[in-house]
């Protein structure tokens, strides 16, 4: 078991608390928030090894949280997450640096996989 | 608005289909030795009960609102059309991080006209209110009758020096004089407030 350091980003906070609880109880070292501009902030300072981010939020939006992060840390990778009829929001966030998306509902097992993936795990 | 329906939506079904999820681990984990608190299980059973709430109240408006195109001629309580429109509004006050207030007390506001049109001038008065407002400004709604008129107020606060989309204030305008009703937007130091004068018969 890969020993990941995960940042989950999304407003409801019944949905990123019940996910980062689920990742969790699979061995991750998650922390969740569920503000755009803290997630910025966050990841500047700490070590996380990939960044979940949904897209539409109050505030400072997942596609300008993307934007910045990859000004302040390009190598870490960013899995956004959707919903439906967002297409143009994915294939944006794909263009400014994304590694990939997934759409809500999230299917644990898939997001592990893009996870890994995307920190270039073979586990 | 259907969008921003269905997007609240598929975020509750999400949630819930993440909850019972979390049921289904908890229960593998039980099964290998691991201790379960009863009252862990009472929360995840609240949070399906409180985010079913969450959907009917939502669908019960956007039902509402849907069924406001089937007559264009019809009485129709004001303060109930404005708790609709305004509960549909929501989560774009909430994507800007706006508050959003009603003071509906004046029950038994009756109208004669067109449901829908008045439902549709009302959310571009709403839409035109946020734009300008920085997060944390407030939006507030109150309708009220005056003699033979009903009156809408729309207040959005801070005042800005961004002032109101001018297209979206402009179209507003037009279609509240389609109604035979009539739109007056005032420009305060405190802040800007639209007022939509509605004659109770004859819109």
């Amino acid at each position: 078991m890969p020993e990941l350091r995960v940042l989950l980003v999304d407003d409801e906070e019944e949905l990123v608390g019940t996910l980062a609880e689920r990742l969790s109880l699979r061995g991750y070292d998650v922390t969740y928030l569920l503000d755009g501009a803290e997630a910025v902030r966050r990841a500047a300072q700490e070590p996380f090894d990939v960044l979940v981010l949904d897209v539409m939020m109050p505030g400072m939006n997942g596609l300008e949280v993307l934007k910045e992060i990859k000004r302040t840390r390009p190598e870490m990778p960013v899995i956004l997450l959707t919903g439906r009829g967002s297409e143009q929001d994915s294939q944006t966030g794909l263009e400014l640096g994304a590694f990939d998306y997934i759409m809500k509902p999230v299917k644990i097992d898939r997001l592990i996989e893009i996870m890994l993936k995307a920190v270039g795990s073979n586990d | 608005m259907s969008a921003s329906v269905s997007h609240e939506l598929n975020n509750i079904m999400t949630i819930i289909l993440e909850k019972s999820g979390l049921m289904a681990d908890l229960a593998w984990a039980m099964g290998n030795g691991r201790d379960l608190n009863p009252e862990r299980v009472r929360e995840i059973g609240d949070s399906f009960s409180r985010q079913a709430r969450r959907g009917v109240e939502l669908l019960k408006h956007f039902n509402h609102f849907a069924h406001s195109v089937d007559d264009p001629s019809v009485t129709f309580e004001l303060k109930a059309l404005v708790e609709n429109i305004a509960r549909l509004a929501e989560r774009f006050a909430a994507l800007k991080k706006l508050d959003m207030k009603t003071e509906l007390d004046e029950a038994g506001l009756n109208i004669h006209g067109d449901p829908f049109s008045m439902r549709h001038i009302i959310f571009m008065c709403l839409e035109a209110a946020m734009a300008p407002l920085p997060p944390g400004g407030l939006i507030t709604i109150s309708a009220r009758g005056a003699g033979d008129d009903a009156l809408v107020h729309i207040s959005a606060a801070p005042a800005t020096e961004t002032g109101l989309p001018r297209d979206i204030a402009v179209l507003a305008l037009e279609l509240a004089r389609a109604q035979g009703a009539h739109l007056d937007v005032t420009h305060g130091a405190d802040a800007v407030v639209m007022t939509l004068t509605i004659p109770r018969g004859a819109c």
